[in-house]
């Protein structure tokens, strides 16, 4: 079966959003000439004039996962504004393709793909076969790694973290970069976030629009300092639990799930797709509902991230589509879609992980459709009905010292008050929940649950049926449970609360 | 009680950690928790081992020895970390008031505009000022994700005006706690003027609060601002012009003072007028108090004005010999003294007329009149405005003289005669032989600004035929087929477009054929978007987006595509009209 190609494929696999729009112009023009397509109209092929004497050749193979597209002309990588002309001619014309015999160079073409995929898939169900001299090289050079980090840990904590400023903290960053080079990227990430946070930044507008370097190094020296140890506290676990996971142990009571996201997390494992599969990390048919989307600057990482929090109108997840550009390659990099209508994966890969799985597909798997009353309906049907389950699980997850500090969950609201300078949100039970902006928060959103809210207040109360999206986190002040409102959907509006 | 005992031995294990860990051994503090600890243990037994762990742990870090220290305190902290997440409980929630009910703001800006946007609002940079036009245009600025970032930019030294009078609006009502929450009375800075002017516009005499607090304690920003908004806003609310009044008399700066006179247009008592009236003999604040005077609902505003005016007319002659002898003197070398802020009698009598254009008394016209000769148009708008319409023919006919300067009030005159006798006089001008004369020219484009509200079958089939004359005369006929949406006009229209490069003509022929909305003109349209004239390119955009045709799209942006560099100010109209039209033809 062919992809078929529709707006949401497009919407996929374009990188810049005016490459779009040019080849549409050029599909209607007349740009493209000599369009030709294959019987099963899985492989299409032609011509498009460009600006130099001889036209570019073209052709994109709809076998697969997603398309190859391939174009003669110098934009690298595809897709070029002549090849997304082609596919938008396919979409809007695909009478104006005569059916021809594929030439044979793009038969081969193919058939390599096809063997590569063959050959990936084979891999991913078969037991890897392990290069037992390059694993024990990179086991020592991690547990080599480990043991610098236990050290910087120890002399970090016997100095004291007052003691780390300036020259010592530029020196830990430095330091970070060889745990990069030991495959401990999580490690190295961690230990740059403590050094970041060892000098103060006390500009309040850089705070309150979100370009602090790293969140928290605005706040109050005591609490500063409370977040520095939970910083360490999280390296030491790392140290403790690397050192584990290099000899392929897990501790007591903890999933294999959970296990298996730590590691990937501290020892840089990269998953593929295929190998989500042959582990059973799969979905098929997964129909999602963006309910919030974020994008901010990463100083500590050097990266933009950008990532939409998805519910899963079936089974009630909240799982997270997440992308990282690096700084130096921002225009090189396609920013991630918001997704403004509901979709549906064919076949989607579930990492591992706690609360807020992250979900990946291929290009072409994802077909979206108009909103619907249905759709709200499955919203509130499958947001939490009560305060303590969502806690309840959020406690379990932050029990794991390794696990990320916060959950993203949606729970219904019966009611939502004006509690101080928060908000409370109160469930079907009359349980309350404050809900205010973290300490850490990269965005603030409290004013904007108010307002949103007070849109839907009749007679005092929250108009019903309310389901409030909500990051819980742990307060530094208090160590105590709160939420940071994300996105709120009263009846069958849908607010965005944070950016 | 095991909560509270973690908590203090976590707080103490930080400051621990803060101060360097080979100070924990025989630490008291860490003693003091090793004993609850112990006590915990004892008490709750198997049943929270963890406790016991972490007494025994405790117990290490108190012995450990200094090389040791900075492992055993790492290793307890850590596990105390566990256990107090384990523990973890809501935060306490404060007592609760219900949420006022508040009108929507939506969120409309899409994913990947919105911090690009966001940024234009809280950063500097290049472009920050078209990013944000664009926005207001689209609407999409008006999102509730923006608001903090709107409210911090009404003080942008930039973009803060343009926020404030034309986004901040948008939001409507909703805006109006957060801009509240920010308004700092006794900083009384230019923003915080904005953030009234703004609040007043929202909120209108709800503002009341804000308005008496400004005027009463307010410093000159904040008065100025609270004047102008009294004048913009809330004109006439009879609430404030105690207010206004007792203030004016105190006010000694200029730009207030200024502002005071245009407040107190709205009111209509003797104390009001008398105020405004006293403006009048200032330099300072003439024109305000004369525009307040034309405003004035004092039933005596316009036998005060009339007394005046003649009392100036009288006095005209006398001032103007005494000014040409000063002139004289000055030029002789003897020394003059000047009288400051005095108000001339030409200045007066202008400024009077202009204020009597605004009232509508029979009396007006026998006064100006006369003055027409001398004061031009100033006194043929009083003259007409005055609802004498036995003036209306005399001042028709200063259409057929020379004085350029009552061309405009003598068509107005015109086209209120009755229909038969406005089509003759203003049609006149089109067949005129001087009509392509620098007088013919300024005589057809006082007549043509008139032709606007006439769209009987007479005047369309008299601007078609006109089309056919030479451009700089047809073009004065554009605004009868503009109105009346004649499609007849479209193909004479495009050969128009065809034949000139002259803006002049362009612009008015490209807003008439945006009008129309025949969709056959827009590659015409399109084909004009280079012109060196920002009037023709903004012209461009309102008429395609003005006609509305998803044809459109593909035209715009094949023209888009072929220019070399997009993203130049020049070619800002195009970029924002492809996107206005992929806005509103999606998949286009």
């Amino acid at each position: 079966m062919p992809i078929a190609v529709t707006e949401d494929l497009l919407r996929a696999v374009v990188t810049k959003d005016k490459a779009l729009s040019d080849g549409r112009t050029l599909a209607k023009k007349g740009a493209l000439q000599k369009l030709q397509t294959d019987a099963e109209r899985s492989l299409i092929w032609g011509e498009c004039q460009g600006s130099g004497a001889t036209p570019y050749v073209i052709s994109i193979d709809l076998a697969g996962d997603s398309p190859t597209i391939r174009c003669t002309c110098p934009v690298k990588p595809p897709p070029c504004k002549h090849t997304l002309a082609m596919l938008v001619a396919f979409m809007e014309k695909p009478a104006s393709f005569a059916v021809a015999e594929p030439p044979a160079e793009l038969l081969e073409k193919r058939a390599k793909i096809v063997e590569r995929a063959e050959k990936k898939a084979e891999a991913a169900t078969k037991p890897k076969e392990v290069d037992q001299a390059a694993l024990a090289k990179k086991t020592k050079v991690q547990r080599e790694a480990l043991d610098l980090l236990e050290r910087m840990v120890l002399d970090t904590a016997g100095a004291g973290l007052g003691a780390l400023s300036g020259d010592k903290a530029a020196k830990l960053a430095e330091q970070a970069r060889q745990l990069t080079d030991a495959y401990l990227p999580g490690a190295a990430e961690a230990l740059r976030r403590l050094a970041a946070l060892a000098t103060p930044d006390a500009d309040a507008d850089r705070d309150r629009f979100y370009q602090l370097v790293e969140p928290g190094s605005n706040l109050p020296d005591d609490l500063r300092h409370r977040l520095m140890v939970r910083h360490l506290t999280r390296l030491w676990a790392m140290v403790r639990k690397g050192q584990k996971a290099l000899d392929d142990k897990l501790d007591e009571g903890e999933s294999a799930a959970a296990a298996e996201a730590v590691v990937e997390d501290l020892l840089g494992h990269v998953w593929d797709l295929a190998a989500l599969k042959a582990k059973g990390h799969w979905r098929t048919g997964l129909r999602l509902f963006e309910l919030a989307d974020e994008r901010y600057l990463d100083h500590v990482r050097g990266e933009r991230v950008e990532q939409s929090f998805l519910l899963d109108l079936d089974g009630g997840d909240v799982l997270v589509d997440r992308k990282f550009r690096p700084f130096a390659a921002l225009d090189k990099i396609k920013e991630k879609d918001s997704y403004e209508r509901p979709f549906t994966i064919s076949e989607a890969g579930i990492y591992p992980g706690f609360i807020n799985r992250r979900v990946r597909w291929e290009a072409a798997a994802l077909t979206s459709r108009p909103t619907t009353t249905e759709d709200f309906t499955a919203i509130h049907a499958r947001a939490l009905g009560d305060l303590s389950a969502a806690l309840a699980r959020y406690k379990e997850q932050i029990r794991n010292p390794l696990a990320p500090d916060d959950a993203v969950v949606l729970v219904r609201a019966a009611d939502l008050r004006q509690a101080g300078a928060g908000i409370a949100l109160i469930d079907a039970k009359g349980a309350a929940l404050l809900i205010r902006d973290a300490d850490l928060a990269r965005c603030r959103t409290t004013n904007n649950l108010a307002m949103a809210a007070a849109a839907h207040v009749t007679n005092g109360t929250l108009s019903q049926p309310a389901s409030l999206l909500i990051r819980l986190h742990l307060g530094l002040a208090d160590d105590a449970i709160h939420g940071q409102a994300l996105a709120l959907v009263a009846g069958n509006t849908h607010i965005r609360l944070g950016m | 009680m095991p909560r509270e005992t973690i908590r203090r031995l976590s707080t103490d294990l930080e400051r621990v950690l803060v101060a360097g860990a080979h100070l924990a051994a025989g630490d008291q503090h860490l003693a003091r928790d090793k004993t609850a600890l112990d006590g915990l243990a004892t008490q709750l037994g198997a049943k929270a081992p963890v406790i016991g762990q972490l007494a025994a742990a405790t117990g290490k870090v108190l012995t450990a020895n200094s090389r040791d220290a900075a492992r055993e305190v790492v290793s307890l902290a850590t596990m105390a970390a566990q256990v107090r997440c384990a523990q973890a409980q809501p935060a306490v929630v404060p007592a609760q008031i219900a949420l006022t009910a508040r009108p929507a703001i939506g969120t409309p800006c899409p994913a990947k505009i919105l911090s690009e946007l966001h940024s234009a609002l809280v950063e500097s940079g290049k472009g920050r000022m078209e990013r944000v036009d664009q926005a207001i245009e689209r609407g999409d600025i008006a999102d509730l994700r923006l608001v903090d970032a709107l409210v911090f930019a009404m003080g942008d030294g930039y973009i803060g005006e343009q926020v404030t009078t034309k986004a901040i609006p948008l939001l409507g009502a909703a805006i109006v706690a957060p801009i509240r929450a920010k308004l700092d009375f006794a900083k009384g800075t230019v923003t915080d003027g904005r953030r009234l002017r703004a609040l007043v516009a929202v909120q209108g005499p709800a503002a009341r609060d804000l308005l008496r607090q400004a005027l009463t304690e307010g410093n000159v920003e904040l008065r100025a601002a609270a004047f102008e908004a009294v004048a913009d806003h809330v004109r006439g609310e009879a609430e404030f012009e105690p207010l206004v009044l007792a203030t004016i008399v105190k006010e000694r700066t200029g730009t207030v003072r200024r502002a005071a006179v245009r407040a107190l247009a709205g009111f209509a008592s003797d104390a009001s007028l008398a105020a405004v009236v006293a403006a009048c003999d200032d330099v300072e604040t003439l024109d305000v108090a004369a525009e307040a005077l034309g405003a004035s609902q004092h039933p005596k505003a316009v036998d005060w004005m009339l007394e005046r005016l003649a009392g100036a007319v009288a006095a005209l002659p006398a001032a103007e010999k005494a000014e040409k002898e000063a002139i004289k003197a000055a030029k002789a070398g003897t020394p003059v003294k000047a009288a400051k802020h005095v108000v001339r009698p030409g200045d007066l009598i202008e400024a009077l007329l202009r204020a009597c254009a605004r009232q509508r008394d029979p009396r007006i016209a026998a006064a100006a009149m006369p003055l027409i000769a001398k004061r031009g148009s100033i006194a043929a708008w009083a003259a007409l405005g005055s609802a004498d319409p036995s003036q209306r023919a005399v001042i028709a006919d200063l259409l057929d003289g020379d004085n350029d300067d009552v061309f405009g009030i003598a068509a107005e005159a015109a086209a209120v005669l009755d229909p038969v006798e406005a089509f003759k006089r203003l049609s006149a001008p089109f067949t005129a032989k001087d009509r392509e004369k620098k007088k013919g020219q300024a005589r057809l484009s006082a007549v043509s600004r008139r032709l606007e509200a006439l769209t009987n079958p007479t005047w369309v089939e008299f601007a078609l035929k006109i089309l056919k004359e030479p451009a700089v005369v047809a073009v004065h006929v554009l605004p009868v087929l503009e109105a009346a949406k004649e499609k007849r006009a479209v193909q004479p229209l495009l050969a128009m477009l065809a034949a000139t490069k002259v803006s002049d003509i362009l612009a008015p022929v490209i807003e008439t054929l945006g009008a129309i909305g025949d969709p056959a003109a827009i590659p015409a349209i399109v084909a004009q978007h280079e012109h060196n004239d920002w009037h023709v390119r903004s012209r461009v955009k309102d008429a395609i987006l003005a006609i509305n045709d998803p044809t459109a799209v593909d035209l715009v942006r094949t023209a888009v595509v072929a220019l070399k560099d997009a993203n130049t100010y020049e070619h800002w109209h195009l970029r924002s009209l492809l996107d206005q039209l992929e806005r509103a033809f999606p998949g286009r």
